[in-house]
């Protein structure tokens, strides 16, 4: 091997060495980056013919990724579960008061105390003091329904705003893979800050709605929502939006209209969003509230809970006799034209006196205080006439209580457990992709030490062949 | 073993560790400290034959115009490996000085602290 052969392998030696620096420079300039994936330097041994000119050594080969994309699919899908359930127990723990379990607020402890005043004013059915009492307990009753309902509203339309940004943030993601698409094309080699970015870039889109990356051939990502819906495509974004729907004949015109998503063609997609913020927010949004308040297809346990205490007290007290021998007159009014509006509008009738509470039951035979007694037993009557799907007004109150409550106990839970799952899939992907700066560090002071001490016996050698060149002068 | 010969089996030993330092691991470089180490012993080993033999001892001794060309040619050789080896032990250092170290930018440049109020020179 002549001088040009030594000079060329000395050339190709520094050159190979940088690199591999290179790279754990870059490692380590990186090793706070979100989505960075460690890269390992690779050396390729070239072909060894010196009668030919080929003069063998070795060269540096691009940098490989250590990324494994079925631990990225992992991390992906728990972070989309665990915004799945964040946001439930987030939007349904601000339902969660107006049923409080315990019975000291809200709408259970309204009605409790309604009851319990009717039965006061059983036992002394003359007296004004209960009969002020009972129309205390039934104003609070209606201010505290009215109250329910404008929470309910209040989450209905924070949801909605939520659902109306998470889109927005869906869409803007979608574009910066777009982005990343043409920008991979216009590169034939990989790039580990474009391919921390997008990595990056689809661990938060999961959070928000569970999304499908296809790693096509030509290294552009093919995203697919709930892997359905086209979101990117090559070079190509399809953009999503979010929209009111209310069937074609409503039972109830006038209720608030369920969210509906929508792909770019203006079909609707609901059903493809399967997880993240987004799945959350409709599933509450679209499921439990409706439930709760009513939309065009339902009214809703709260006002049925609502009507049913209206009717069925008015109906007690009309069959009465007040003071004065009249028929007793209503105690509650509400807005009956919608089925959907009970609660919001339930209050006591502005026409109502303590003097015009009827509680003598005419019979025969005649109970004087035969009225307040059936009222104040109607939470508990199981009489079908007093009874909500089945079940007496207090029990089936008590049901829905415990359906948000166990709801609410669910999301919390799920978010747990998918805080740790997500936790630990992140901590295995750390393992095997992410950057340890002590590692790198240990591995170029070895490689320093070692260097130096290699340069010492370069010196020797030098100073000894020096000294032949002396001797045979 | 001829002056020569030593000359061939250091250039050789030299050429092993230029293309294995292409792999810089630490048990890479232990093998060239190793390999380095015997030339040594090859260069300043006890001659084979007596020809000719230039040991590194005192006293003249006999070589030729070859001789001294084969010890120029080994010593240009040993001289770019040192150029290689330098050249990584700078890049170690200032990688760690880059990474590790305090006081420097993420430049790499020496971050320079705050200066001192200057001193008025107003009398």
């Amino acid at each position: 091997m002549g001088l040009f052969a030594n000079l060329t392998s000395s050339v190709r030696a520094l050159n190979a060495f940088e690199q591999s620096l290179e790279v754990a420079q870059n490692n380590v300039s990186n090793a706070s980056t979100a989505g960075y994936a460690k890269q390992l330097a690779t050396l390729n041994a070239l072909p060894f013919q010196p009668k030919t000119g080929l003069l063998g050594g070795v060269q540096a080969g691009a940098p490989q990724s250590t990324r494994d994309e079925y631990l990225e699919q992992a991390v992906q899908y728990q972070n989309s579960v665990l915004g799945n359930y964040t946001v439930q127990a987030q939007s349904l723990g601000g339902v969660e008061p107006i049923f409080d379990v315990t019975g000291q607020t809200g709408i259970i402890a309204a009605l409790n105390s309604m009851f319990q005043s009717f039965s006061a004013w059983s036992a002394n059915p003359d007296s004004a003091a209960a009969r002020q009492d009972v129309l205390s307990k039934a104003q609070d009753l209606g201010a505290s329904f009215q109250q329910a309902a404008s929470v309910l509203s209040s989450v209905t339309g924070n949801i909605g705003n939520q659902i109306d940004s998470t889109v927005s943030q869906i869409n803007t993601l979608a574009s910066q893979v777009r982005d990343y698409n043409v920008q991979r094309g216009q590169s034939s080699a990989a790039d580990s800050g474009l391919d921390a970015h997008l990595h990056d870039t689809l661990e938060t889109l999961n959070g928000l709605a569970g999304v499908t990356a296809r790693f096509e051939s030509d290294g552009s990502v093919t995203l697919l929502l709930g892997g359905q819906t086209p979101l990117v495509i090559g070079n190509h974004q399809y953009s999503l939006q979010s929209g009111n729907f209310t069937p074609a004949v409503p039972v109830n015109p006038n209720a608030t209209p369920s969210i509906q998503i929508l792909d770019a063609n203006g079909q609707d997609v609901t059903g493809h969003v399967v997880g993240g913020t987004l799945g959350g927010l409709l599933t509450v949004r679209n499921s439990v509230l409706p439930g709760l308040q009513g939309d065009s297809q339902q009214a809703g346990a709260l006002n049925l809970i609502a009507k049913k205490v209206a009717d069925r007290v008015n109906q007690l007290l009309a069959s009465g006799k007040d003071p004065s021998g009249n028929a007793g007159a209503p105690l509650f009014t509400y807005d009956a034209s919608s089925a959907v509006n009970t609660a919001r509008s339930l209050a006591i009738d502005p026409n109502i006196t303590s003097n015009t509470l009827a509680a003598l039951d005419p019979g025969p035979p005649q109970v004087a205080n035969g009225i307040a007694l059936s009222l104040s037993g109607l939470g508990d009557s199981t009489a079908a006439t007093d009874t909500i799907a089945g079940k007496s007004i207090l029990d089936f109150l008590n049901g829905q209580t415990q359906i948000i409550g166990q709801q609410v106990a669910s999301a919390t839970s799920g978010q747990t457990v998918a805080q740790q799952s997500l936790t630990q899939a992140r901590a295995l992907r750390t393992q095997v992709s992410g950057v340890s700066l002590n590692a790198e560090a240990i591995n170029v002071m070895e490689l320093q030490r070692g260097y130096q001490a290699i340069s010492k016996m370069i010196t020797v050698i030098d100073g000894l062949t020096d000294t032949l060149i002396n001797m045979v002068q | 073993m001829t002056l020569k010969q030593r000359c061939q089996a250091g250039e050789a030993k030299l050429e092993q560790v230029s293309n294995a330092l292409l792999d810089p691991r630490p048990e890479i470089l232990d093998y060239c400290e190793a390999e380095l180490q015997e030339v040594v012993a090859i260069l300043t080993g006890e001659p084979a034959d007596s020809v000719a033999a230039p040991v590194v001892s005192d006293g003249p001794v006999a070589a030729d115009r070859a001789d001294r060309n084969d010890l120029l040619r080994l010593r240009h050789r040993i001289r770019l490996l040192g150029m290689q080896v330098q050249n990584a032990v700078n890049l170690c250092q200032g990688w760690i000085q880059l990474d590790l170290s305090q006081g420097y930018t993420e430049q790499g440049t020496p971050a320079v602290p705050p200066s001192e109020p200057a001193a008025s020179f107003e009398v």
